[in-house]
């Protein structure tokens, strides 16, 4: 298979045919010489087809022309035989050599394009030297560093002409681990145990303690992958059933730490209705195009969410941006569906039956005669076979991102682009196979590295062009980062959880749920959230990845995952700050906080405001810092002075960003 | 056009691109792109009628039949008498007489004809006409209002430049409706500024919970005291940082500034409050008004969507309309009156529209018939059954005012006979939304590159504008 790299494209989607430019008026390759290129002269000659060696889906190709010499002069379409061909009388020239000809109104396009010197634009298609390959390469590095990672960016960095980064305190590394591992702010006393410890490898202990610890592990790791498998407590579809949540298989799995290749088998082929909810997408009531059906969907979002590859274009035509063909996601989807699929091209059917196969045939067919499970069943062990590079590589770097900022290669849904370290994603991805699928190792793999401990760039300071690796990226807390962060601090955690912890699962419990489940749905939900609208009612640590999305968490980043979402937005907005400074979400859950901390201490205020910079930012105030303080709480601990320091401490930008 | 096209998906893409790499901001509100559209407006109002209203018994009145027990319903066109409105030959149902006496302001059309989806339900039509797309969809569609906020920024820039008012998310099918009331892919800096409750808009300006102004004030310092003391800038100043305290001065600005006035509703003359207080949507026009004064960009009033109730009329339809006229009539002939007093009726685009229109025996259109929803009695014999009940999307009612649409004109026509469907001039979402961005100078094909795709402000970017609505 060969990839196209595009830089940016912009290419008419769908687009019905465009008539040629009005008088006067300039021909824009985009809108009026693209789509009749690509209806009329794609199929042999472009993406990975080169009839007669002749490629038009690139400038370059345009102005090569084919094996036997160019084919058009820009300037001059009289003398350009591109012309010629499209308006010949001869059949046995004539091109398209099928199908319908080109009308005049597209060849006066094309005519008026070349005479005006054939203008491009530079944000089209260029062909790239580096193609993926499909199987995972092994490379060792020149570097003996100990670690993967750093023996692989050591090599970089001399390449580069780079130094290594400088790494960050104890205290910046702890708020890191904890974050990212269980997405807690490390307390005070677990600061202090970890300042204590001065015997060498203390940092690498850290983060395996951590990972060992399956219930902070799973709580924190469930919003990631609830935004990449769309899984939520509502969304639209759950109105008649057209929508399956999987929060309890999801949370088994990563609490038992389900091996990955496993995990994606239990997504794309149930063994059981509790992994179901992904695979059948979101079917709203009524009629549904042919795009928007569960098939379809169940093939963009494999092909997205475990290959790190777009099928979107190409589930409504052969995609323009890369290689990706109707026919091939049609094939796909089709072994997803109950009843055979026929080909429909933009909502327009093609009176041809879809094929059966998976993306790549060399890593095996799938035979279309099977059962509908037998083949889903064929599906999941070909996309994760260990012939398929894609599918390690891709949530290898995934995991990357989260942890660092940026993934090794961006966009995070097009895996087939360069890397900016091609062996490191490959190094890094055999170690994750080898490992038997082992998230938990991954990230211990990718967070035990040196580079994770470097000092972390502005984003404002990377460039996305020839991006250079310099160290992790500043990153914001994710909206439930943020609510857990500030209920860890105060003990005041949230009210009404959508999910019970398997733990908690007795039968007072589950009454008690019941009871409160009755009563909203009579109507009485405000009589049924009173009780947890107190301190008392809210002490049970229910993290806010359990209740669901309200407009806080939603300003905070929070999505709604109607689609698949691999990356969330965490740009500082207004609304947000509106949210902040005068929503009532946060304000009643800092009323409450202040409350429960006023009364539950008994030391000094110095001591409180202390104790408070030590757990929300993981370090002590300065002796200015703790004046300001100290003047709106006063010593005997004001509450409304309380209220506007907490408020104030999680406005910071050092408890909201993750330095 | 070439060029502007390009280049404006050039900057934005780039944009996008820097944004999914590093978080860094999109494209900023402040670079406008350069259009060469002459805008006739500079503000939208939509007037949301949401729950689908029927035309022949508001602004399209066909033959009249009062009821008798025994009727039968395929007799049955409107069942309100029409009455005479300012412009000549133009009739509206009764119980509309003081947005009647308005139209010499605007435009009426009946012939909006809402897309085929298939099995019609409010979820989908509603989706399809906030965005111009059905879902669901690949990606995240935003909203019109998200587009123009994100197109043109805001007007007054103390001011959130997309405000939505009178949708709760409490009511039956919220997340369908959730769904749409969204910037999408733009990012949520554009997304709507959520009022739900019009009488109480004010809180939404207000420190939270009572508090008064002058501790709002002290925290606020006190966060930016304590920011200075702090050591942050051993961190570098990054834009994370920049971006974080930025929008935390913003929110503050709008909460102090005079524009959070216009969210106050208690400042209006009491026979100002009284003339538009209908109920809560007569007051989200008054805000609604007050809000476009103070100079925001898009506005979306609606009569708020809840299963089965206001236009949404399954039943009762006859009487249950007489309140729903009285709920709209005043507040959107003074809104009208108001805005133009105010000399904004030029600059300002109003909209008034449903997502489809009902029948009372027809489901879906004509040679596209689907399941229906509501029985039909053979012959009526309870007044519960006369009313407009059915689901019907081959002709509904659009008024449009001001923002250079022509005055005191009707365009297209419907059938004066059962199915009463458009038989001219037929006004689909695509060529809507394109009218009323050509009106905002916003060209339909203006887009951006999301994931490789390009989208646009009409589906594929092929909305035409409809130029003979503008005069």
């Amino acid at each position: 298979m060969k990839y196209i790299v595009l830089s940016i494209t912009f290419i008419a989607f769908c687009v019905s045919l465009a008539p040629a430019a009005e008088d006067g008026e300039a021909v824009d390759y985009l809108k009026d010489v693209h789509p009749i290129l690509a209806e009329h002269c794609y199929a042999c000659h472009a993406g990975d087809k080169r009839k007669g060696g002749l490629h038009l889906g690139t400038h370059e190709g345009l102005l090569k022309g084919s094996e036997s010499g160019p084919v058009v002069v820009p300037g001059n379409s009289a003398e350009s035989l591109l012309m010629e061909v499209i308006t010949t009388s001869d059949e046995d020239l004539l091109m398209p050599p099928k199908g319908r000809r080109l009308n005049e109104a597209e060849v006066a396009t094309l005519r008026a394009w070349i005479d005006a010197g054939m203008p491009w634009d530079e944000s089209m298609p260029k062909e790239s030297t580096y193609q993926a390959p499909l199987q995972l390469q092994a490379a060792t590095p020149q570097s003996d560093a100990p670690h993967l990672v750093d023996a692989f960016l050591a090599d970089y960095l001399k390449a580069q002409g780079l130094e290594a980064g400088e790494l960050v305190s104890d205290n910046l590394f702890a708020r890191r681990a904890y974050l990212d591992i269980t997405g807690l702010v490390p307390t005070p006393e677990e600061l202090a145990t970890f300042a204590r410890d001065k015997t060498p490898g203390k940092r690498a202990r850290l983060i395996q303690t951590l990972l060992a610890d399956d219930r902070g592990y799973a709580e924190h790791w469930m919003s990631f992958w609830n935004d990449l498998l769309r899984n939520d407590f509502q969304g639209t579809g759950y109105i008649d059933g057209g929508r399956k949540q999987i929060t309890d298989w999801l949370y088994d799995s990563l609490y038992k730490n389900r091996p990955y290749d496993e995990f994606v088998r239990s997504l794309i082929a149930p063994p059981t209705e509790a992994s179901e909810g992904f695979i059948k997408g979101i079917v709203w009531r009524g009629d549904n195009a042919i795009v928007q059906q569960s098939a379809m969907q169940a093939a963009r979002n494999v092909g997205q969410v475990f290959l790190g590859l777009n099928l979107k274009c190409a589930s409504c035509h052969d995609s323009f941006v890369d290689d990706w063909s109707l026919d091939q996601t049609f094939a796909l989807a089709n072994c997803f569906s109950d009843e055979p699929m026929e080909l429909v091209r933009c909502e327009t059917p093609l009176g041809k039956k879809a094929g059966y196969g998976f993306l790549w045939p060399e890593l095996g067919d799938v035979d279309g005669s099977l059962p509908k499970a037998e083949r889903t069943a064929k599906i999941a062990e070909l996309v994760t076979t260990k012939g398929n590079g894609p599918f390690a590589r891709t949530i290898v770097n995934r995991v990357w991102a989260l942890l660092l900022g940026r993934g090794i290669v961006e966009p995070l849904d097009s895996i087939d682009q360069e890397p900016w370290h091609p062996e490191l994603l490959d190094a890094l991805a055999l170690d994750f196979v080898e490992s038997g699928y082992d998230l938990r190792k991954l990230i211990e793999t990718i967070a035990t590295s040196q580079a994770y401990q470097w000092r972390a760039i502005p984003a404002s300071e990377i460039a996305d062009e020839e991006y250079v690796f310099r160290g992790p990226t500043v990153r914001h807390l994710s909206a439930e980062q943020f609510y857990d962060a500030l209920a860890s601090m105060t003990g005041v955690w949230q009210a009404n959880p959508k999910f019970i912890m398997p733990e908690d699962k007795t039968p007072e419990e589950l009454a008690r749920q019941e009871a409160l489940a009755k009563a909203a749905a009579g109507g009485k939900n405000e009589e049924a959230k009173a009780g947890d609208n107190t301190v008392e009612g809210r002490r049970t640590p229910v993290r806010a990845w359990r209740v669901p999305a309200d407009s806080l968490s939603k300003a905070l980043g929070r999505t709604a995952r109607e689609q698949v979402t691999t990356r969330r937005e965490t740009v500082g907005t207004t609304l947000q700050a509106l949210e902040f400074s005068n929503g009532t979400t946060l304000f009643q859950q800092i009323q409450l906080s202040a409350e429960a901390l006023d009364n539950g201490w008994d030391g000094t205020a110095e001591g409180l405001i202390i104790r408070l910079y030590e757990h929300g930012l993981q370090r002590a105030p300065r002796v200015e810092e703790l004046q300001l303080a100290y003047r709106i709480v006063g010593p005997d601990v004001r509450r409304e002075g309380l209220e506007d320091l907490l408020w104030a401490l999680t406005m910071h930008p050092e408890f909201q960003l993750i330095y | 056009m070439s060029l502007r096209r390009r280049d404006f998906l050039k900057t934005a893409s780039a944009a996008t691109l820097s944004a999914l790499a590093a978080g860094a901001p999109r494209l900023a509100a402040a670079n406008t792109p350069k259009f060469d559209i002459a805008p006739t407006a500079d503000r939208v109002i939509v007037l949301w009628m949401a729950g689908g209203m029927a035309h022949t018994d508001t602004f399209d009145p066909k033959r009249y039949t009062p009821f008798e027990v025994g009727i039968d319903p395929s007799s049955v066109l409107s069942t309100f008498p029409a009455v005479e409105t300012v412009v000549d030959g133009v009739k509206f149902s009764e119980g509309l007489e003081k947005i009647g006496a308005v139209m010499d302001r605007g435009t009426i059309c009946n012939t909006y004809t809402a897309g085929d989806l298939g099995f019609i339900l409010h979820s989908r039509h509603q989706f399809h006409w906030h965005t111009g797309y059905a879902p669901p969809i690949t990606v995240a569609a935003p909203h019109i209002g998200a587009w123009v906020a994100k197109t043109l920024g805001p007007i007054n820039p103390d001011l959130p430049a997309f405000i939505d008012i009178g949708q709760k998310f409490t009511v039956g099918e919220a997340e369908e409706l959730k769904a749409f009331h969204t910037a999408g892919f733009l990012g949520s800096e554009f997304g709507p500024f959520m009022i739900a409750d019009p009488a109480d808009a004010v809180s939404s300006v207000r420190p939270p919970g009572g508090m008064d102004m002058g501790r709002f004030q002290d925290r606020n310092k006190l966060f930016k005291e304590l920011v200075k003391a702090s050591p942050i800038g051993e961190y570098g100043s990054g834009y994370q940082q920049e971006s974080l305290l930025r929008s935390m001065d913003n929110a503050h600005r709008l909460l102090t500034s005079p524009a959070a006035k216009a969210f106050d509703l208690s400042d209006e003359p009491q026979e100002v409050y009284e003339a538009y207080n209908t109920g809560k949507f007569g007051l989200g026009c008054l805000l609604a008004r007050r809000l476009c004064e103070a100079g925001t960009r898009f506005i979306e009033v609606t009569t708020e969507y809840e299963p089965f109730k206001r236009w949404d009329t399954h039943e009762n339809g006859h009487t249950r309309m007489k309140d729903l006229k009285t709920l709209i009539d005043a507040p959107i002939a003074r809104l009208v009156l108001d805005l133009e007093e105010r000399g904004l009726l030029d600059n300002t685009l109003v909209i008034l529209a449903s997502e489809f229109s009902r029948d009372m025996v027809m489901e879906g259109k004509p040679g596209k018939l689907v399941k229906d929803q509501v029985p039909v009695p053979q012959e009526l014999t309870e007044l519960k059954h006369y009313g407009m009940h059915r689901h019907f999307t081959d002709a509904g009612s659009l008024l449009l005012f001001g923002g250079g649409i022509k005055k005191g004109v009707k365009y297209g026509e419907t059938a004066d006979e059962r199915p009463c469907r458009t038989v001219d001039k037929p006004i689909h979402i695509e060529e809507l939304h394109a009218t009323m961005y050509h009106a905002l100078g916003i060209p339909a094909d203006h887009g951006y590159s999301i994931e490789g795709r390009p989208f646009y402000v009409t589906k594929d970017g092929l909305g035409k504008p409809v130029t003979e609505l503008f005069g």
